[in-house]
């Protein structure tokens, strides 16, 4: 048993050999930043395909891009409806928003020191139209041409409002246009198969923005630096970490200060956070429900009084609730940030008296009504799943009767597209911060109101206000086109808008300057 | 004696090899992995295509999934205008030219991608399989000679609670304690935020810093790895110690083996020489395959971590219906158990001579 004895002290020395050096590698995190850099590090859940401003379409990489490449006008804060100046000092528009003009900035310099030019602005435009990527659609109708060095004008096929707001997006990101011809891009026609520059715009700087790209992942960290040859204002931190991480890690981290913002935190997530800034502020997504108008798919749902059933049996106040703080109730289909929103007062309000006595009008005998959705999804920290059971159980108390059906998202999206669900819950978030993109979409026979269902000639009354908003160069009247549009959809169409996600940020105590934004989520550049 | 220890190799058991040459062996072994690759990437191929959904509504927009040009164009672009047996035949093509095709994800050649998430894999599964192995092994041989004492109750308790764990829930509470509340080891990820990474010779960065002679790059490589690393081992661990246990105490009840204690033999060399190699026939097949299980199955350690491995990228390219980056993961997901099973049997060889000899 001597040996015996011997093996234990053997295990004995293993196993604390072990210990030793396990708890030799337990050491507190340092900061390998040098003091003499001011670094920003912000948690995120990306979601980024890629940093070439004219294929990207996400909010991560518009939030990234924004900061990289200046745009003809931008926005400022919170506020994404008014553009304001950036490489074009000023812009002219006809009288039918036909033809924009744009006088550039001369001063402007990329991050290489070449001069941004008309030519330059050109480039980026018929690339962002010809490669046939994702935002492409955003330049349907729009040519850009270069009469001098300094000016750009912009002529659209139709009467287009939207052209100021469009072009403040990230999509218009201006880039170096000799620098990425040389890298493989191409802008003219036949873009789609001849541009490869991508790649080498997910490694290298192309623009004239505040930062330039020097670490580029889709799952681990994108690094920015400061652009020391930035024609404006040098931003306040010299370099800014962005890291992939997961919710749950992001409200750690935020709170023990290894990362100054956190992006994705839900409402309820930040009920427990300390120490930390939380900014609320209301997200231009809307959510919705559809009833399909189609008799063919449903011959209850296309019922405008089966419609209206759902629309005043829900109880408004309790889906913003369970959204959590920041949110409200959408109005309209237009969220209230942009031109012609409605205002809380014209907001449908729970009426179950009438819900039941317009269910009573229908052929509605208490027969399961397939409400597809996301499963599984989330969007803005509210999950598809809770929601439909929420709303589910709501319409369950005048008599509607769902079966829920979440779905895998690659499949939910095509047959939402196709237009052959009876009833859905989706959101809407804008391709370009402007009330367009709504009245261009959720009419009769647009491209959201035919997956609703909801064909050309069902309503004659909103496609002319459609049509007449779409050439209305006057705001005011615009504004009061966009109003009643949403009124008339309040009133009979087969869309239920719900709520405004809530729009969360959450800060160290010594980030100043932080404000939500629809596009980019946060203004990199205006962080000090 | 030997025939009393011999055990079927899991070659033997599938009507495989016995007394072949190592070389040929290992040639015959190559070649019919090579087969089961090639049946592999039909069956990922299949599946692949029954599921619903369409790739190109989850890559696309909405306004450009309404263009019909863009959707062309981005179809073309895949191959995904082409019938789908023409589809196949053509990845193969490529395939045997060493080409994966295009993530529709990255937008990157597959075989780019899976160069650099595969090393940042390999080098958590290897310290975790070290891990897994030294603990494992100690805790089995403690509990299996220590048998219904308190050291191996403990260790049962121990070990049953980390088989019985989700590990994606052990990461969130490992991480919350380790890492927020005693700040023992840093935040997430593979180095600190901002911190460049040593340039590639292996991918795995605390071999590559090492290499370079970045000693603090090394370390500080090396404390990120610690923390997930450790999750990940800790149900290998207890699985391991649960065989390690099983299979001593099944060997310890043989007659070869009280007749050697009856010899008068110091029990050291009895566990060492008679019970622990046998034993170890066993271990090293659960071990190979433990560590193709965490080769291929680190997604959730992956995600809570934000390590950028194979198992973050299959799961990327599976709620993205990236076809081509899910046919890429499923053959290296396959080439990595073809590749341990080899291992084993070839370690089967030098473990028990007979299978060299026969």
């Amino acid at each position: 048993m001597g040996t015996l004895k011997l093996g234990r002290n053997r295990f004995a020395a293993i196993a604390g050999a072990v210990a030793l050096v396990s708890s030799s590698l337990i050491l507190q995190t340092t900061s390998s930043n040098a003091a003499s850099e001011r670094v920003l590090v912000i948690d995120s859940e990306f979601n980024h395909k890629t940093l070439d401003p004219q294929r990207e379409f996400e909010d991560g990489g518009n939030m990234m891009d924004r900061a990289i490449y200046d745009t003809l006008l931008t926005f400022k804060g919170s506020d994404a409806s008014k553009p304001v100046p950036s490489i074009a000092l000023s812009y002219t528009a006809n009288a039918d928003s036909t033809v924009y003009t744009f006088k550039l900035r001369k001063a402007a310099r990329f991050s290489d020191g070449t001069p941004l030019t008309s030519a330059d602005v050109v480039y980026s435009f018929d690339r962002l139209k010809n490669i046939k990527g994702n935002p492409s659609s955003l330049m349907d109708g729009l040519t850009a041409t270069a009469p001098d060095k300094y000016t750009v004008i912009i002529t659209a096929d139709q009467p287009d409002t939207a052209v100021p707001v469009k072009v403040a997006g990230p999509e218009f990101g201006i880039v170096n246009s000799k620098l990425v011809t040389a890298h493989g891009g191409y802008a003219l026609v036949g873009a789609d198969t001849k541009d490869k520059a991508e790649n080498f715009l997910n490694t290298t700087s192309a623009g004239s923005g505040p930062y330039m790209l020097s670490k580029f992942s889709l799952t681990t960290e994108v690094d920015l630096v400061a652009n020391p040859k930035y024609w404006g204002k040098q931003p306040a931190y010299s370099k800014i970490v962005i890291r992939n991480t997961t919710q749950a890690v992001q409200a750690l981290d935020v709170q023990k200060g290894v990362a100054n913002i956190a992006l994705d935190l839900s409402p309820k997530q930040t009920d427990s956070l300390s120490g930390v800034n939380v900014t609320a502020g209301v997200s231009t997504t809307v959510w919705f429900l559809y009833s399909n108008a189609n008799p063919a798919i449903s011959s209850i749902t296309s019922d405008p009084n089966f419609q209206n059933a759902v629309r005043y049996a829900l109880n408004y106040s309790d889906l913003t609730a369970f959204a959590g703080k920041g949110s409200i109730q959408a109005a309209g289909i237009i969220p209230s940030a942009f031109q012609g929103a409605l205002k809380p007062a014209d907001a449908t309000k729970q009426n179950i008296a009438l819900a039941k006595a317009d269910l009573a009008k229908t052929a509605y005998k208490g027969e399961p009504i397939g409400l597809r959705y996301w499963g599984g999804g989330a969007w803005e920290g509210i999950s598809f799943d809770d929601f439909a059971t929420v709303i589910s159980s709501q319409l369950s108390a005048v008599g509607i009767n769902l079966k829920l059906e979440p779905t895998p998202v690659g499949d939910a999206l095509t047959t939402y597209r196709n237009g052959t669900d009876t009833m859905g819950l989706w959101f809407w978030g804008p391709d370009w911060p402007d009330s367009s993109n709504y009245s261009t979409n959720f009419g009769p026979g647009e491209k959201v109101g035919l997956r609703a269902g909801w064909a050309a000639n069902a309503a004659p009354e909103v496609t002319k206000l459609i049509n007449a908003v779409a050439i209305e160069s006057d705001a005011k009247k615009r504004a009061a086109q966009y109003r009643q549009f949403q009124l008339d959809l309040n009133a009979n169409s087969p869309f239920i808008p719900l709520i405004q996600s809530p729009a969360i940020l959450v800060s160290t105590k010594n980030v100043i300057g932080i404000a939500t934004n629809p596009i980019w989520k946060v203004n990199l550049t205006e962080l000090k | 004696m030997k025939d009393l220890l011999r055990r079927r190799t899991p070659s033997e058991n599938s009507g495989g090899v016995r007394r072949n040459s190592l070389g040929t062996f290992i040639v015959r072994r190559v070649a019919i992995g090579i087969l089961l690759m090639l049946g592999i990437t039909f069956i990922s191929f299949s599946v692949t295509q029954l599921v619903p959904g369409d790739p190109a509504a989850l890559n696309l927009g909405q306004s450009a999934m309404s263009d019909p040009t863009i959707v062309k164009a981005w179809r073309v672009k895949y191959g995904l205008d082409k019938p789908v047996p023409e589809q196949y035949i053509i990845y193969i093509n490529h395939l045997i030219h060493g080409d994966l095709g295009l993530s529709q994800q990255s937008r990157r050649p597959v075989s780019s991608d899976l160069k650099e998430y595969f090393p940042a894999t390999f080098e958590l599964a290897s310290v975790a399989i070290f891990f897994s192995l030294i603990f494992g092994l100690l805790f089995g041989i403690i509990a299996a000679i220590t048998r219904n004492r308190w050291p191996d109750q403990i260790i049962r308790f121990v070990t049953l609670t980390g088989v019985s764990v989700p590990t994606f829930w052990l990461s969130l509470v490992f991480f919350y304690l380790f890492y927020f509340k005693l700040s023992w080891f840093p935040s997430n990820g593979r180095l600190d935020p901002g911190t460049d990474a040593p340039s590639t010779i292996t991918g795995m960065y605390t071999v590559d810093a090492l290499l370079h002679g970045q000693f603090s790059l090394f370390w500080q490589a090396f404390r990120h790895l610690m923390l997930p690393a450790i999750v990940l081992a800790i149900y290998t661990i207890a699985v391991l110690t649960r065989f390690t246990r099983a299979s001593i105490l099944e060997i310890l009840h043989n007659d070869y083996v009280r007749a050697a204690r009856a010899k008068g033999l110091p029990e050291s060399l009895v566990i060492r020489r008679h019970v622990l190699r046998p034993a170890l026939l066993s271990i090293v097949t659960v071990a190979g395959v433990a560590f193709g299980n965490l080769l291929a199955g680190s997604v959730l350690v992956e995600n809570v971590f934000s390590w950028p491995g194979i198992g973050q990228y299959a799961y990327r390219s599976s709620i993205g219906l990236d076809l081509p980056g899910i046919m890429g993961v499923s053959i290296v997901v396959a080439g990595i158990f073809i590749i341990m099973n080899l291992l084993v049997d070839i370690a089967y060889r030098f473990i028990d001579p007979s299978l060299r000899h026969g």
